[in-house]
Formats: structure tokens, C-alpha cells, sequence
């Protein structure tokens, strides 16, 4: 039967239909056979740990560019295999990954994990406690900063919120918390800070302003464990938040993210806003912020805190852990932590060289701590009620 | 009739129909073994933790705060969240946007689908090939260029400034997310309409011409009664899509109130409430199936009508 | 006079249809366009109407950048993979929708609605639960399975409509010429109804390509597709990063889009969805 034009026609089609994606797969595979490489020369090595973490993209670029190579020369045997989410949501995933391989009696296949749930996991039984038995330069870090995590996580760098101002129109930047308010409202329209549950900036901002309001007694509760009765103190400091709302930029418009904040200061929309002291100094590096904006720290300081790396509890190399975590804190790895994250070492400043300290002596002093994660969450929505929703309900 | 004698002929065809039916049953219940193992158990699931059963193997749904649990099955998750009245604007902003979505959608795809019907020139057929660009682009990709073009500071705004014009953005506020879930839905509403519309013979548009009816008389007494599937089709599928949509109301909505499917997320993920998370999920498509509803009834009047 | 009056004159007529193509590309061709623009982009400071400085900067710090080859392998092996396992799971289906007569027949078609009912976000919470039980959450298979979900419709609805327009006669003339059902279906049926298998086709493969939600919640943190990686880049790199991205997001968009307009316009894909 002789086919039409058409039939004809469509099977040329479907010849180059086939064609097509047997390019694209082709494609994909020599496209990615760079990554895939590097991903393959894993299986030679005698031990593997894998490391998972997240955040913002400075973090994977400090572990995959900075210190993992650097690690692979002092410990040629053992191979760190960085797992990297950018997603705030896979902290959960990767905690839910683990206790659901625990309840099935299976090993999870996390080694170490750097994340914001330390306290959590251990008190799930899936992280270790850490000591200086294991890790001798635990007796670097602040026996504080250690508490914080309730001694399940090994503290390797720090950053703190910080205010960043444009200093070509902000000769006098305010230094208290109650400075800033003044300063919002004789600004109008020039400040701003992110939705609290979409960046830690504006998280750190808004805890600030909660801390005012809460007394002083229960500020440990707030800090380590969770009470949600005590969430009644939060009042005035949401009344304050929803007031500023209108002096806020655009009338009360927050940009998602930490990164949102830093380009609406580069485009010159606003003057002044609540930043992670590391994202900005690297901004600021980059020329993604103009040279006049500047960093300053706020007395009593912004909420900051250690990121953390804990050992989970079914590891098969704990020792190997134990020995790249014990690396991290020595003076040289922590000089390259401050110097690419633009951030705060995990041991105390005194264990840091001196020309770094000398380096980083504006912003070099303590941070305060933030509300515990159960807290957190529950301050995230009633954020959105109380101030997204100000003035529309 | 029981006890009449078959003849050969008749029982060979039952058993060939018995045969038929067997297998068109299993060739479909492959996709469908799909949907029910990839939609409607996790759904039942969802379901089931929404009235206050919490599964102790979904460490997901079992470590949320403020969860309630029931022996039995309760409504209590519901209840809190229709006497809030945060999840009642936005479930108020979820039907505003999808209401005014369809509507312009409905519009705007009609007119250019009747447009390309009845207009032969070069610019109809630039139009045709126009009209199918978003849905070949990816919906992050199409609202991130949305915001840029639209936002503030953005490019429509320098050109306006440029005009002297004054400039509002919709970006960041509930018109934005009725931009991009028009956008987004045009390329599907206009192929479905203009193929309706290829559907109604050029003879009966030009006998009512030639008795003198104006365009909008044609328009009225026979193209729209004879297109009205595909309009039903693009209605309710636009209502669900948009219903049910994440990407644009995330990048594009206003901090507040948000579109449903991010007060979903922001529930699940930010405030650590994962089961009134489920239970919004739930609501939303139940509203969804009234629409998929009419779709079917829509659809098989047709069907009925036309054997 | 009615309100269109204007559309009978021929040269008024000839405005409209420019004034309306001119709105129709401004307002779905021009923000691609812009971003094309940032692609290319150093510094663009508003309200400057083009950039002030090009450069290909950006197009080197993407092409450098290992998670973008990652993203790209990925994206270009699960599309494939989800759109033949659409075709294998669905075509059978599409056929016996179309030719034979089944008990709850209209049941099951129309049941692959729900794919599309239920909330995206609601879902995936819920299949992320199934997989963890299953061992496929941050899996090849179970982002493949994910994306799945999205093509039912595609993979059935629009086929079925092909298989429709295969004239039943013919494919009797075929048998009682003695071919036997296997070669009647592939030298008569499928020929014809291929055209509305490869417009199923490349609505599946875009389904699939472009599905973000589902395997940002499956798929991290091993399996990154490029969508999932575009919602990093939109959220923390300069605006030229994204627009290079999306340029390369939409490539094979694109190709495709050149490739199966033709097929569209025909009417293969309404027919689908009106039968």
C-alpha cells in the first residue's frame, strides 16, 4: 500500500524524533562527563564518608573548592563525598532519611551532617555527643557555643547577622536596636528585611526585635528548649513589627531570601538592611555591592550562631569523622573558613592567627544566640499573620 | 431471553466480546495502577492523617507540631483551619486569582483563536506559530523573564519612566499571579478553541453573512453554542491548573495572603505543621473535582447527544 | 452600528491585526526576550533600556560550574526515560480506549484526570512518605516515577484521539486481505496515528523535562535536574546567571517546539482532549 505524502512525511518525523533524543541523551552524558568523572574516581579510595550539607551557595563553593581539596592532601586515603542541597526543605529529608533507616535497622549512610537540626538529631538518638577525647580541638571551642548545640555537633564556623548600610546616603547609621527604629521611620521606604522562614537575616532581625519584649528569665528557655505558652511574650514585639510595616520599603514588601535583601541594596532601593556578615563581606568582594556599603555590628548584637557538624550515630567511620572534624578546627583550615566565608571561626578568636583576627576586628566580637527550631517555627508563622497580613484581615 | 436456543454465530461473538473486554480492561488498568499507586494511595494516606490518624511510619507527618490525634476519625484538623481566618484569605485570594485567571484566559485565547479563524493574512499565521511560545518554555524560566520584564526597576518600567509615565508593578501582588497563570495557559486554550472552531463548517458562517448578520450576531447564535466543549475544557482545565499551581504564585505572589499551594509548602516545610499542610491539599481538591466534575458531565452530554 | 464595525473595512482591518500581533508579541515574546538580553549582561542599570555592558562572563562561570553539568545529565536522562515509560504503560491503554469495549471504560479514562486534581505539593508529601518505605526517595527511579505522573494524560487522552481517526475499514480491508492484528496495527493503524503519538510525545518529554516540584522534593539531594537547580540560581545568583541558565533550559524546549508545531496547529492535541 503506498503510503501519502503525509505518512510519508510522518515518518521522516519520527525517524528524527528518534534521532533527537538519542542526542539528547548523548549530549547529557558528554555534557556531564566532567562531573560524572569526578564522581567515579571516588571508588578508589580505601574510605569513603559522606558529608551531607546545604545552604547558600558560598557554603558548597567554600566545602567543593576550598577545603575538601585541601583535605585530600593531608588524608590522600580518605574520601569526603560532599552531598550538597540547596533547598531549605532537605534538612528534614535528610533527618527523616536517617531515622527512617534507624527505625528499619539499616545504616543510613550519612556519615557526618552539617545542619541547623543538630540539638534535634542527637536528642533522636541519630547524632553522637562530642568530646575532646575524640576531637582534642574541641578545647578550642567556647564551651558555650557548644552548649548550644547541646554537645552533639562540632562547631566549625560562625557568621552573625550584621546591619549593612549604604554609607553614601547614611552618614550616621544607627548602633542600638531602638537607634534602627528611629532610623526606619525618619526613612521611609529604605529599609527592609526577608520573610523570617525564607533567610536567616531577617530572622535574625525579627528574633531582635521579639528578644525585647521577652523576660530576661525565660530567654534561656527561648534559646534551648521549647514552651509554647511562653510565646505570649512575643505581643509587644509583633505590635512593633506590624507598626514599622508601613515605613517599611514599598509600603511592606519583604523579598524572599537572604539574596533578595543584598540586591535590592545593590540596585540602591534601600539603604539599610539586616545582613549575614559572611554574604555580605563576599558581596562586597565580588562587586556585587557598591564599595560604599559597610558592615556594622548592633549592641546588644544580632543573633548569629556556629553552623554545625554533627557525627551520626550509625556511621561505619567514625574514627575517620572524628579525625577530618578535628582537622577543621586546627588554625590554618579556620583561617581559610574565615577568609572565604567572610564569617567567624568555630574555635574561640584567640586560636585564630593574628593577622586574620586583625582582619575581621569590626565585627569580631560575640553574636547572641537564636531561638531553639521548634520556636523558630512557630515565630515563621505567626510572622506571617501578625505581619504580612498587618492591615489586611 | 433465558432458554432461547443461540445460534453458533452469536455465541462466538459473546465469547469474542467476553475476550474483548478482558483485554481493553487490562491494557487500561496499566495507567490506572499507576494513578492508584502514585496518586490515590498517597491521597487516602493524606487523607486519613487529615482526620487525625497519625501514621507512626511517616516520619515526615509524625514529627509535626501541633498535631492532632484522634482514635477515631475527626474533623477537628478542618475546623481550625476554617476558623482562621489567615487561611480564609487565602483560600478568598486562591478562588480571586483562578477566577479572574479563566476569565481572562477565556477572553483573550477566544479572541485570538477567532482571529486566526477568520483572518487569512501573514499576520495570522505569525500569530498562530506566536501564541504557542509558553508552552514550550519551562514555568520557572517564564516567571523569572515575568518578573524582570514586569518588576520593579524592571525593563517595562524604564521604558514607561522613558515615556514620562507613571508605573505600578503587578509583580508581588495578586495581579502578578494572574499574569503568569494567563501566560502560561494561552497556547492550550487557543488550540483547543480554534480546533473547535475549525469544527464548524465555513458554509454555515457564511449563509447567516448572507442573510445579513453582523459579526457579533455570528459570533453569538452559532459560533459560541457550537464551540461550547472546548470552551467547558479550557475553563475547567485552566480552574484546576491554576488552583493547583505552585511556581507562580511562590516567585510571583505577594508575602500575603499567598495562594494555597505555597501556604501548603510554607506550612509543610517553614512552620513545621505538616498536617494542616495535608488538609489544605485535601480542600483544594475537592474544589478541584467540582471542576473535573462538570468537565465529565460537559463532556458525555455531548457524547450522548451526538450518537 | 455594531462595535466591530471597524473589521469590515479592509484597511482598518489590516491595523488591528498589526496592533494585535504587536500586543500579543510584546506581552508573550518580549520578557523572554529581555532575559535573553541578561544573559549576555555585565552591568544593566534601570533605566537604561539595554544593557551598558555586555559580556560572556556568566556564560563561562555556567558552563564551569560542575552542578550545572550534573543538572544537565540528569534532565536529559529522566525525560527520555519517563517519556518511553509513558509510551509503554499508556499506548496499550490509548488503543483499547479507542478500539475495543471494556465494562468502565468512560470510568478510566476520565479517572487520569486526578493526576492533575490533586495538588502537586499535597502529593508529593505523601509519595515521599511511599518512597522512603520503598528505599526510592533521591533515586533515578524514583524521579522517574515522580514525573510519571504528569504524562498519563498526555501519554492516553491524546493518542486515543489518533487511534480514533484510524478508519475502521481500512484496518477490516487489511485483515480480510489476510494480514493478521500485529500487522494491521503496525503498517496501518500506527502510521496514521502517529502523528498524535509524537504531539503525546513531546507533551510527555515537556512534562517530564520541566517537572520542578516533584523532584525538588524526590530527587534532592542526589538527583538534581536542571529545573530544580534553576530555583537555586533564581534565588541566589545575579540576575545574567539565571537568564544564561534559562536560555539553556529552554533549548530543547525550543527544538521541539520548531519540531512539533506543525502537528499541533493540525489539531492533534485538541483532538485529545475533546473525544
Amino acid at each position: 500500500m503506498k503510503e501519502t505524502n503525509s505518512q510519508s512525511a510522518t515518518r521522516r518525523a519520527a525517524r528524527l524524533a528518534a534521532l533527537f533524543v538519542s542526542f539528547l541523551f548523548a549530549s547529557g552524558i558528554v555534557f556531564a562527563s566532567g562531573a560524572k568523572e569526578s564522581a567515579s574516581a571516588q571508588q578508589s579510595s580505601a574510605v569513603t564518608i559522606n558529608f551531607y550539607t546545604g545552604g547558600d551557595v558560598n557554603v558548597h563553593d567554600l566545602w567543593a573548592n576550598d577545603i575538601l581539596p585541601a583535605y585530600k592532601k593531608v588524608a590522600p586515603n580518605v574520601n569526603v563525598n560532599l552531598v550538597f542541597s540547596e533547598h531549605n526543605g532537605s534538612d528534614q529529608l535528610v533527618f527523616d532519611k536517617i531515622a527512617a533507616a534507624k527505625q528499619a535497622g539499616k545504616v543510613s549512610g550519612v556519615d557526618i551532617w552539617e545542619t541547623g537540626r543538630v540539638l534535634q538529631a542527637g536528642e533522636a538518638g541519630l547524632a553522637m555527643k562530642v568530646s575532646a577525647t575524640d576531637i582534642a580541638n574541641l578545647s578550642k571551642v567556647s564551651p558555650d557555643v557548644l552548649a548550644q548545640a547541646g554537645g552533639y555537633g562540632v562547631p566549625y564556623r560562625g557568621s552573625s547577622v550584621v546591619i549593612a548600610y549604604n554609607s553614601q546616603y547614611v552618614s550616621n547609621p544607627p548602633t542600638t536596636l531602638q537607634g534602627l527604629f528611629d532610623w526606619i521611620k525618619k526613612n521611609p521606604g529604605k529599609f527592609t528585611y526577608n520573610p523570617p522562614d525564607t533567610g536567616g537575616s531577617g530572622d535574625a532581625f525579627v528574633q531582635a526585635v521579639l528578644k525585647t519584649s521577652v523576660m530576661s528569665s525565660d530567654l534561656k528557655t527561648f534559646q534551648t528548649s521549647y514552651n509554647q505558652s511562653l510565646e505570649s511574650e512575643w505581643g509587644s514585639g509583633w505590635k512593633l513589627l506590624e507598626s514599622l510595616g508601613p515605613d517599611v520599603y514599598q509600603g511592606g514588601f519583604y523579598p524572599k531570601g537572604n539574596v533578595g535583601v543584598l540586591q535590592l541594596l545593590d540596585k540602591g532601593a534601600i539603604w539599610l538592611a539586616p545582613v549575614w556578615s559572611d554574604m555580605g563581606l563576599s558581596y562586597l568582594a565580588q562587586g556585587l555591592l557598591p564599595a560604599n556599603v559597610k558592615l556594622e555590628q548592633l549592641d546588644p548584637p544580632f543573633s548569629g550562631g556556629a553552623s554545625y557538624i554533627a557525627v551520626v550515630s550509625d556511621s561505619l567511620h567514625k574514627s575517620a569523622d572524628d579525625a577530618f572534624l578535628n582537622w577543621l578546627l586546627t588554625p590554618e583550615v579556620q583561617a581559610i573558613v574565615i577568609h572565604k566565608m567572610n564569617g567567624y571561626p568555630g574555635v574561640e578568636w584567640q586560636y585564630v592567627p593574628a593577622d586574620v583576627r586583625q582582619k575581621f576586628a569590626a565585627i569580631a566580637k560575640n553574636y547572641s544566640f537564636g531561638f531553639s527550631a521548634k520556636f523558630d517555627s512557630d515565630m515563621h508563622q505567626m510572622w506571617y499573620q501578625n505581619v504580612a497580613n498587618a492591615g489586611k484581615n | 431471553m433465558a432458554g432461547a436456543r443461540q445460534l453458533p454465530g452469536q455465541r462466538y461473538e459473546r465469547r469474542s466480546e467476553w475476550k474483548e473486554g478482558v483485554l481493553g480492561l487490562v491494557l487500561a488498568l496499566l495507567p490506572f495502577a499507576v494513578l492508584v499507586a502514585l496518586v490515590i494511595i498517597p491521597a487516602i494516606d493524606s487523607l486519613l492523617f487529615s482526620l487525625g490518624q497519625i501514621p507512626k511510619n511517616n516520619v515526615a507527618f509524625s514529627t509535626g507540631m501541633h498535631l492532632i490525634s484522634s482514635p477515631h476519625l475527626t474533623l477537628q484538623v478542618y475546623r481550625n483551619l476554617f476558623s482562621s481566618k489567615y487561611f480564609a484569605a487565602d483560600l478568598a485570594l486562591t478562588l480571586s486569582v483562578t477566577l479572574f485567571s479563566v476569565i481572562l484566559v477565556v477572553v483573550v485565547s477566544y479572541g485570538l483563536a477567532l482571529y486566526v479563524r477568520f483572518t487569512h493574512d501573514r499576520f495570522s499565521r505569525l500569530v498562530r506559530s506566536l501564541y504557542l511560545v509558553p508552552m514550550f518554555i519551562p514555568i520557572v524560566i517564564a516567571s523569572y523573564a515575568l518578573i524582570t520584564f514586569w518588576g520593579d526597576h524592571g525593563f517595562l518600567n524604564a521604558v514607561f519612566s522613558h515615556l514620562g509615565l507613571g508605573f505600578r508593578t503587578p509583580i508581588f501582588h495578586e495581579a502578578g499571579i494572574v499574569l503568569g497563570q494567563v501566560w502560561q495557559s494561552i497556547p492550550f486554550a487557543v488550540l483547543l478553541l480554534g480546533s473547535g472552531l475549525d469544527n464548524i463548517a465555513e458554509e454555515q458562517i457564511e449563509a447567516a453573512r448572507d442573510v445579513g448578520a453582523r459579526m457579533f450576531t455570528v459570533f453569538r447564535r452559532i459560533v459560541l453554542p457550537l464551540n461550547l466543549v472546548p470552551l467547558l475544557i479550557v475553563t475547567t482545565f485552566t480552574f484546576i491548573g491554576t488552583m493547583g499551581s505552585f511556581t507562580v504564585p511562590y516567585l510571583i505572589g505577594p508575602n500575603a495572603p499567598q495562594m494555597l499551594s505555597v501556604d501548603m509548602s510554607s506550612h509543610f516545610g517553614d512552620y513545621n505543621q505538616p498536617q494542616p499542610a495535608v488538609a489544605m491539599a485535601i480542600v483544594t481538591f475537592v474544589i478541584a473535582a467540582v471542576a473535573g466534575a462538570a468537565y465529565v458531565w460537559g463532556t458525555s452530554r455531548d457524547e450522548r447527544k451526538s450518537r | 452600528m455594531s462595535p466591530l464595525w471597524f473589521l469590515k473595512v479592509s484597511a482598518l482591518r489590516r491595523v488591528f491585526g498589526v496592533v494585535l500581533v504587536a500586543a500579543m508579541g510584546v506581552f508573550l515574546l518580549m520578557p523572554l526576550l529581555t532575559m535573553a538580553l541578561w544573559a549576555f549582561s555585565q552591568t544593566w542599570q534601570y533605566p537604561s533600556l539595554a544593557p551598558t555592558v555586555y559580556s560572556l562572563k556568566w556564560w563561562a562561570w555556567v558552563f564551569q560550574n560542575g552542578d550545572v553539568g550534573h543538572a544537565v545529565f540528569y534532565s536529559f536522562t529522566t525525560a527520555p526515560v519517563v517519556t518511553l515509560l509513558s509510551a509503554v504503560i499508556c499506548l496499550p491503554a490509548a488503543y483499547a480506549f479507542s478500539r475495543l469495549r471494556f465494562p468502565g471504560k468512560r470510568f478510566f479514562f476520565v479517572s487520569l484526570l486526578a493526576t492533575n486534581a490533586f495538588p502537586k505539593f499535597g502529593l508529593y508529601i505523601s509519595i515521599a512518605t511511599l518512597f522512603y518505605r520503598l528505599n526510592l526517595m533521591s533515586t533515578f527511579t524514583g524521579v522517574v516515577l515522580i514525573q510519571l505522573i504528569n504524562t498519563l494524560v498526555f501519554m492516553t487522552w491524546i493518542p486515543a484521539a489518533g487511534f480514533d481517526g484510524v478508519g475502521r475499514e481500512l484496518e477490516e480491508a487489511a485483515r480480510d486481505a489476510g494480514a493478521g492484528p500485529m500487522r494491521v496495527f503496525f503498517r496501518i493503524t500506527l502510521p496514521i496515528a502517529l502523528p498524535s503519538i509524537i504531539v503525546a510525545a513531546v507533551l510527555a518529554f515537556l512534562a517530564a523535562f520541566d517537572e520542578a516540584q516533584g523532584t525538588l522534593v524526590v530527587g534532592l539531594p542526589n538527583i538534581v535536574t536542571m529545573p530544580v537547580l534553576m530555583y537555586r540560581l533564581v534565588s541566589n545568583y545575579p540576575e545574567p546567571v539565571s537568564a544564561v541558565f534559562s536560555i539553556l533550559l529552554a533549548i530543547p524546549s525550543i527544538i521541539l517546539l520548531l519540531f512539533a508545531r506543525r502537528y499541533l496547529i493540525a489539531g492533534y492535541l485538541a483532538a485529545g482532549f475533546t473525544r
